[in-house]
């Protein structure tokens, strides 16, 4: 009987060693699957996580994401771990049809074997299965033939594998691990060429995360570039705003609030700290006039004499958070002296946060205090012209001016009522 | 009928939270009921824009014309000063500056010092040990030293003084007369969750930084996670009383508007000078002819406001005057008690900044400081962004002919009678703000200020409410005994400033949670015999 109670304890013991193997491996997985920010696309707002059905426009016509949880009939709760693998590093489905690239496993193609592998194992164990039909594309059928991706993989898409670069340490190889592969920083931030492909996937190549616009957003240069990229970032400034959304330089907008919810305030410091000694080593594009505070804005604003076009409107809309100074209350409000965004050659986003106005930033589930307001129906195009040049022109701020016409193409193509499809959701 | 509770706390303001809170540690089941709903801090004012046209809508400080469906009318039409106050999670906490001087141990004596009013049951040196617990709560920014206290401490950095701030210190400095830097609950630091204040000037109509304390975002969640169950879009209409005249539990209006009885052991009142008396009244019966609690006859009575003297002008330099918190000093220097002046007590001036741009426009334009035509926009320019002002928070005695009691037509979104308010300013209290008006003026010269504006009393300005349910340890002369305890209840417990003897000159919310957390714990000390 004892003999027995101790083989019971044994057996027991083993079993909850086992049970724990198997929920760090399930754990690693859910990390990946944040670190690849995968339910920001296979998910809808108010819909089951992963159940896809998310709509997106591409040059060729609408797509819409797929169900990626365990369910057998409409998930991929039949796929083998190699069916996975094809379908994460190579874009292809287990039916042996080629995905479109909106799926970025151009990106995820670096991805480690043992990485896909947890991935595989959270996706098939962790995830709940929800039963959700997927959704048919409308692409025109004399372009919806497959066989060309196969034609464009070859042109465009990056040989599978990661190759640590030995002149770089391992902080900085774990960092260039995360940004080209996981973390598909690229699909956005790195410009697209004529077939839509992005024109770089790593380090070595300038192009690689120089800023694009996609869709009336200007995702920012993450280089060296000392106005208009990160240049005056230190490591501390990119890991506090992967954290939180927010630093002393500027706040996230767009689908990078998104990221920063689901993705980045989820990494650990350390992977946090390698993505930033990453990006701190790309260098700039182009040689920059460095952004110089200039007091002669606020000086004026503070005396009353705001004769500058755009700066009444500057004072009767903005100044109340942003102040006479430009300089805000970072890192809660950001300011708009020397920030990146605002000293954009692409005024896209300046444009697009004055008129739509900016969601929370939600940090490990812990929202943010203050909102960007949506300014569309209080300003006219000609109004916002006037603010966003003079942001643009002042406290030692040098951008080009910004037209009605500007405001008014974006103005249109964001408005709320459209039931048009917005290219990876970036609206 | 719901299930029984150990105790019952109705309102979950700055004393209910506090309290609830501290009995947390008996482990007993504690129960709180809230008329008002849980605060969302994105949908506060500073949030937006418009912040300061909703201060004339759903973050106007009356609840008369903020009218929201959590709040209950009240009919202050024959008062001088309107009520104001805020209903929901954190009460008043929600919508206050955030200035939080103590009392001064001779407030608690001036019967023995002046020969007025009466002497409190409790004296300062017995709270203080609770005012520092509240300070760490609520997470309190001052400066050690102010020489108008006894030495206390603060747990952050005071607030800065900014360019206006800086100028009365000055003035004060010339005229050589009293001044510190306010303690607030604004927070300096990262402080308990809480961000800092980063100076946008919207405070009163609530803090979406969460920088200015309310019980929401301080005591709240601490006692909530020790087990306190707090019950919102509760509005109580009655405590209901058992053949051993005690306290059987309160029958209220659920969410839905559904007629609930919830019987308590202990039941206790946080629901302001004016809803406590309210409550107290709308629950008489056959055996409290007079209201709950009230055969000494001073359940309303006595009501205490503090009329605010306002006093501001303008400087000839832009002064940052609408940025940061409105309050960031004080003075005391005309608080005690001086044979020389024709009235006993005191004040203390509080330094105001300016207003927003809308109000400053509104205000002016009212005054007849703004005219229209060609030269309008150069008269604003003189005025925006240049207003320093101060106000003096006079002490109020208590007076007979200042009371609450029922409206006799007026209900609530229930049909529960609601408050009606008589008041007026005594004479001692008017020669007090007539001095206090003076030696403004004088201040104000010293700072450089011109165009002098007096507003007396302020209008809106009735947001302490106090004295109503007296405190003291003759049945016959008080409400309820020196720890809280109503005298013909005696499961029946009272926390909030109703039950404050005299008014004192300061904002009275750091005392009214001092006193809470000091009743807690006579509560917690004396379980075995508590309705001996």
């Amino acid at each position: 009987m004892i003999r027995l109670s101790l083989v019971a304890t044994v057996l027991a013991s083993l079993l909850s060693v086992a049970a724990a193997r198997a929920e760090d491996a399930t754990a690693r997985g859910e990390y990946l699957a944040r670190a690849g920010d995968c339910v920001a696309c296979h998910s809808v707002p108010g819909g089951k996580a992963f159940a896809g059905g998310l709509k997106m426009a591409t040059p060729v016509g609408t797509i819409a994401t797929t169900n990626i949880t365990p369910d057998p009939e409409t998930g991929i709760g039949r796929y083998t771990l190699d069916d996975f693998d094809r379908a994460l590093r190579r874009g292809v489905a287990r039916d042996g049809h080629h995905l479109y690239p909106a799926m970025p496993y151009p990106s995820y193609a670096v991805m480690a074997d043992d990485d896909v592998r947890a991935l595989y194992d959270y996706f098939m164990h962790a995830v709940p299965p929800v039963r959700q039909a997927n959704l048919p594309s409308d692409i025109p059928s004399h372009l919806s033939p497959r066989w060309p991706l196969a034609v464009w993989n070859a042109l465009f898409a990056p040989s599978p594998g990661f190759t640590p670069n030995p002149g770089h340490d391992a902080r900085w190889n774990r960092g260039a691990y995360l940004v080209e592969g996981l973390g598909h920083c690229g699909a956005c931030h790195t410009p697209r060429g004529w077939a839509w492909q992005e024109k770089s996937f790593g380090a070595g190549d300038p192009a690689f995360l120089a800023g694009a616009n996609l869709d009336d957003w200007s995702a920012s240069n993450l280089r060296r570039n000392v106005a208009t990229g990160l240049g005056t970032w230190s490591e501390a400034d990119i890991i506090a705003f992967l954290k939180t959304g927010h630093n002393t330089h500027a706040s996230a907008y767009g689908s990078m609030s998104e990221v920063i919810a689901n993705s980045t305030s989820y990494l650990t410091d350390d992977d946090l700290a390698a993505i930033a000694a990453y990006l701190v080593s790309l260098p700039a594009t182009q040689a920059e006039t460095p952004w110089r505070y200039d007091p002669a804005t606020a000086t004026a604003l503070q005396s009353g004499h705001a004769d500058a076009p755009g700066a009444r409107l500057y004072a009767g809309s903005c100044q109340a958070c942003h102040r006479e100074t430009g300089a805000a209350a970072p890192p809660y409000v950001p300011p708009l002296a020397g920030n990146p965004t605002v000293l954009d050659a692409d005024p896209a986003s300046l444009i697009n946060v004055v008129l739509n106005g900016t969601a929370p930033l939600v940090a490990k589930g812990r929202p943010d205090a203050y909102r960007m307001p949506q300014f569309r129906a209080q300003l006219t195009n000609r109004q916002v012209a006037e603010i966003v040049t003079f942001m643009r022109a002042s406290w030692g701020n040098q951008a080009p001016a910004v037209t009605a016409d500007e405001v008014a193409a974006i103005r249109k193509r964001t408005e709320p009522s459209t039931d048009r499809i917005v290219p990876l959701r970036m609206r | 009928m719901l299930d029984k509770v150990d105790v019952l706390i109705i309102g979950s303001g700055a004393s209910g939270a506090a309290a609830a809170w501290s009995l947390a540690d008996t482990k007993m089941r504690i129960l709180c009921l809230e008329q008002g709903d849980w605060m969302q801090q994105s949908d506060y004012p500073s949030n937006g824009r418009d912040w300061e046209a909703r201060q004339f809508g759903d973050y106007a400080t009356r609840p008369n014309i903020r009218a929201r469906p959590t709040d209950y009318p009240i009919n202050d039409d024959a008062s001088p000063i309107k009520v104001v106050n805020f209903n929901g999670v954190g009460g008043s906490t929600i919508m206050y500056t955030g200035h939080y001087p103590r009392m001064h141990p001779s407030d608690f004596k001036v019967r023995s010092l002046d020969g007025v009013a009466a002497d409190w049951p409790v004296d300062y040196a017995t709270l203080e040990p609770f005012f520092a617990e509240n300070d760490r709560m609520m997470g309190v920014s001052g400066l050690a030293g102010d020489p108008a206290y006894p030495p206390k401490t603060a747990p952050m950095p005071p607030l800065p003084l900014g360019k206006s701030g800086a100028r009365f210190g000055r003035a004060m400095n010339d005229l050589g007369w009293h001044w510190w830097p306010s303690d607030t609950t604004l927070a300096t630091t990262e402080y308990d969750g809480r961000a800092p204040c980063i100076n946008l000037g919207h405070c009163t109509p609530a803090c979406t930084q969460g920088a200015k304390a309310s019980t929401d975002i301080t005591y709240w969640p601490h006692a909530i996670r020790a087990g306190v169950e707090l019950r919102t879009r509760c509005r109580v209409r009655e405590i209901t009383t058992g053949a051993d005249g005690m306290a059987s539990g309160v029958i209220y209006y659920d969410a839905d508007g559904k007629e609930q009885f919830q019987p308590a052991e202990i039941v206790i009142l946080a629901c302001n000078g004016i809803g406590t008396p309210r409550l107290l009244l709308n629950s008489a019966s056959a055996r409290f002819p007079n209201g709950l609690a009230n055969s000494s006859g001073l359940v309303g009575k006595n009501l205490m406001f503090h009329p605010y003297a306002q006093i501001y002008g303008y400087v000839d330099e832009p002064v940052d005057s609408n940025r940061a918190p409105p309050l960031c000093l004080w003075s005391q220097e005309f608080y005690e008690t001086d044979p020389n002046r024709d009235f006993v007590r005191g004040y203390t001036f509080q330094f105001g900044r300016g207003v927003g741009l809308v109000t400053e426009a509104v205000s002016s334009a009212a005054a007849g400081r703004l005219p229209w035509g060609a030269d309008h926009h150069a008269a604003f320019r003189q005025l925006a962004n240049r207003r320093i002002g101060l106000s003096a928070i006079c002490e109020d005695l208590p007076e007979d002919h200042n009371r609450v009691t029922l409206d006799p037509v007026l209900k609530d979104s229930h049909g529960i009678p609601a408050p009606k308010v008589e008041y007026t300013i005594g004479a001692n209290t008017q020669r007090m703000m007539a001095h206090s008006i003076a030696r403004a003026h004088e201040i104000l010269a010293a700072a450089g200020a011109r165009n002098i504006a007096v507003e007396s009393p302020i209008l809106n300005g009735g947001w302490h409410l106090l004295g109503t349910a007296r405190m003291g340890r003759d049945p016959a002369a008080s409400v309820v005994n020196e720890w809280g305890r109503c005298h013909d209840v005696k499961n029946l417990f009272i926390i909030d400033g109703s039950i404050w003897v005299t008014s004192g000159g300061v904002n009275p919310t750091s005392t009214i949670q001092a006193l809470a957390l000091y009743i807690a714990d006579a509560i917690k000390q004396r379980l075995a015999t508590l309705f001996d």
